[in-house]
């Protein structure tokens, strides 16, 4: 089987999707304001002409290389082209204004290489075990599992728990929408024949995560040129003695990378933090971090391509996305008809062999693209953004039409844009909504399964050892976010009364 | 927190109430459990909550009248009024003219909005939308396999 699995990926036309998805995430990542998120949306519709093996490898690709593209920006611009390269900045950039920006590039993206690597081994092991445990689950488990990953709304709603609440209910009553479940009788269509199947998820994905950022750029205007630092690179860019100096940041960062990446709701953006606070507290030179410091540049870029072997765990094993590209990545599984889960490991064998070898490749790929391609990336980075995006919007179109030939997908995509723009005028965040978009169908049609398998009786569902562990563990987990929620509100407040 | 939050609050509650009748339109069977009516019903009441606890939080707001907020909406940017104009322009107008016509256009219109009140290069802009929209037609069409709408073109 896992031999199998990765003759799959052995083929001229898988590679050559892997290598122009990692080229593709690159830039994606690299391109400040467009993210590795909008990148796998846009590309997901294509895959619809492709075997789960081929467009699953494309997705990969995108995923490994917008995470790691993001250094490009952050250290030759000065703005971080992802969340997760924000600690990039720090040290990236001052190392590019001391002519270091060759050293700098070098030590980024070798290390981000590593990280991607180490995450990667641990996924390979350790994703098989979890899907073994997971394998005895059943309706009373998987509604527990659903309802515990609507607790990672409260790790995603940012400064307002009830706002992040409000998304997550929005997105799960976008899906009341259409059939219902196991009587399919027909819920909220207003008539339009076109809602009886729902709303599909991949142009409200669009919509909200690449039309509202179009919106958002109207908004801003187009802004003025950016020019990249100057830079020239010979071979890694750094000494034998710099590589090895840096072994025991690498590995902390790439273990705190990884297990943070594997939590649920947290992502690159965290890990990164986590990691480069630790390696400049267990620095011999913390004085340095902020001012041009390799430890800090290698803390970062480690931790942060870590994470996407972590964040891989909870979505292969038990089907939980951790954050908004894994979300994504977890409705290009869907839409080739294969639902992540302790299942896929059994079923799909082939496939998941054929998925971590792919995110292998990617990583080869990454480091060669992005030693070899530097030039033509700072070229695309010059590009002015109201060139992009509409080209961009283009591309979104397509996406949405494609997926089942009718305009009625692409006016889906123009409303989750409005929607979109207008919760960030509001200041409600758009991850909840999906994640209550993707949860919703999966926690109803668990808990009428169950309830039928219970004949009515909700007590299974806490009797039942894993579900009654999952549940408690929920309760404890909302309550402990109401509690810091309150607690972070009355403090506002406290300090709120002597500025009034 | 603002006056918006409250708004936002009122909404919640509203939506809340517009599900909840809405429910009682669904037909409905469950012999044994729930049924299709019964999560509707949750989340109207999870509407209602939120939006009461959002108009709670805020309450001291709710009788304060605020000039900066009006002055920041009279001062709001109009492009993306416009965007939206030109978004609603483009979906109308693909399934007569077709996708290469009307992305030209809209890519066009698109620069010409997002580059508002700097030096507009109108010969660059027309070769740009020409080129991208015929090369990702072809890209998709040709390569990809993805159905586009082809218009008076087709």
């Amino acid at each position: 089987m896992i031999l199998e699995g990765i003759l799959a990926v052995f083929t001229v036309k898988t590679l050559l999707l892997i290598f122009g998805g990692t080229v593709l995430g690159i830039l994606f990542g690299s391109i400040p304001g467009i993210t590795v998120t909008m990148g796998v949306a846009l590309f997901l519709p294509i895959t619809f002409s492709m075997n789960a093996v081929e467009g699953l490898s494309l997705l990969m690709g995108l995923y490994i290389g917008g995470t790691s593209g993001g250094l490009i920006s952050a250290i030759l611009l000065n703005i971080p082209g992802t969340p997760a390269s924000v600690c990039t900045c720090f040290d990236g950039t001052p190392m590019a204004r001391n002519g270091q920006a060759g050293k700098a590039l070098g030590i980024g993206i070798v290390f981000s290489f590593l990280g991607g690597i180490f995450s990667l081994l641990v996924l390979y092991f350790i994703s098989p075990l979890v899907a073994e445990v997971a394998l005895n689950f059943a309706s009373f488990e998987y509604f527990s599992i659903g309802i515990f990953s609507l607790t990672l709304v409260s790790t995603m709603s940012g400064k307002s728990l009830v706002k992040g609440l409000f998304s997550a209910l929005l997105g799960f009553a976008f899906t009341f929408i259409g059939m219902a479940p196991i009587t399919a009788f027909p819920r909220f269509t207003f008539g339009i024949k076109e809602l009886n199947g729902g709303i599909s998820l991949l142009p409200a994905l669009i919509g909200l995560f690449a039309v509202a950022q179009l919106f958002e750029a109207s908004e801003q205007g187009a802004g003025e040129k950016v020019k990249p630092v100057e830079y020239a690179i010979k071979g890694f860019g750094f000494s034998l003695k710099e590589f090895l100096s840096q072994k025991i940041n690498f590995l902390r960062s790439a273990v705190l990378g990884t297990g943070i990446g594997i939590l649920p709701g947290l992502g690159g953006a965290i890990c990164s933090v986590v990691s480069y606070g630790i390696a400049k507290n267990q620095s011999k030179t913390p004085e340095l971090f902020g001012k041009g410091s390799i430890e800090g540049l290698v803390a970062s870029e480690t931790a942060n391509n870590a994470s996407t072997g972590g964040a891989l765990v909870p979505l292969m094993t038990l089907g939980i996305p951790g954050d908004n590209t894994t979300a994504i990545l977890l409705a290009g599984f869907m839409i080739h008809g294969i639902t992540p889960g302790p299942l896929l490991f059994e079923n799909n064998g082939v496939l998941v062999y054929a998925i971590f070898t792919a995110l292998l490749i990617s990583n080869i790929f990454m480091l060669i693209s992005e030693f070899g391609g530097m030039r033509l990336f700072v070229k695309i980075l010059a590009v002015p953004k109201h060139i992009l995006l509409p080209i961009v919007l283009t591309l979104c179109v397509i996406g949405s039409y494609g997926l089942n030939n009718r305009m009625f997908d692409v006016w889906t995509m123009l409303f989750f844009g409005v929607l979109g723009f207008g919760m960030k005028k509001f200041d409600i965040p758009a991850t909840p909504l999906l994640l209550g978009f993707i949860l919703g169908p999966i926690i109803e049609t668990e808990l009428r399964r169950g309830l039928m398998r219970s004949q009515g009786s909700f007590l299974p569902f806490f009797t039942e050892p894993i579900s009654g562990v999952i549940l408690t563990l929920t309760i404890l987990i909302v309550l402990f976010s109401a509690f810091k929620a309150t607690r972070k509100r009355k403090s506002n407040q406290h300090q709120e009364v002597p500025t009034s | 927190m603002n006056k918006k939050t409250i708004g936002l609050g009122f909404f919640s509650i509203a939506l809340g109430i517009a599900i909840l009748i809405m429910s009682n339109d669904i037909r409905d069977f469950a012999a044994v459990g729930v049924g299709a009516k019964f999560f509707p019903r949750i989340a109207a009441a999870g509407f209602m909550i939120l939006g009461a606890l959002l108009v709670y939080q805020n309450r001291t707001m709710l009788f304060v009248r605020s000039h900066s907020e009006t002055a920041s909406m009279k001062g709001s940017s109009l492009s993306p009024v416009l965007t939206l104009a030109i978004l609603i322009l483009y979906l109308a107008l693909i399934p007569i003219l077709g996708y290469i016509i009307a992305s030209t256009l809209y890519i066009f219109g698109q620069i010409l909005i997002l580059n508002r009140g700097n030096k507009q290069h109108y010969l660059r802009y027309a070769t740009i939308s020409i080129f991208s929209a015929v090369l990702t037609y072809l890209l998709f069409v040709k390569v990809f396999s993805v159905m586009i709408p082809a218009g008076i073109l087709g």
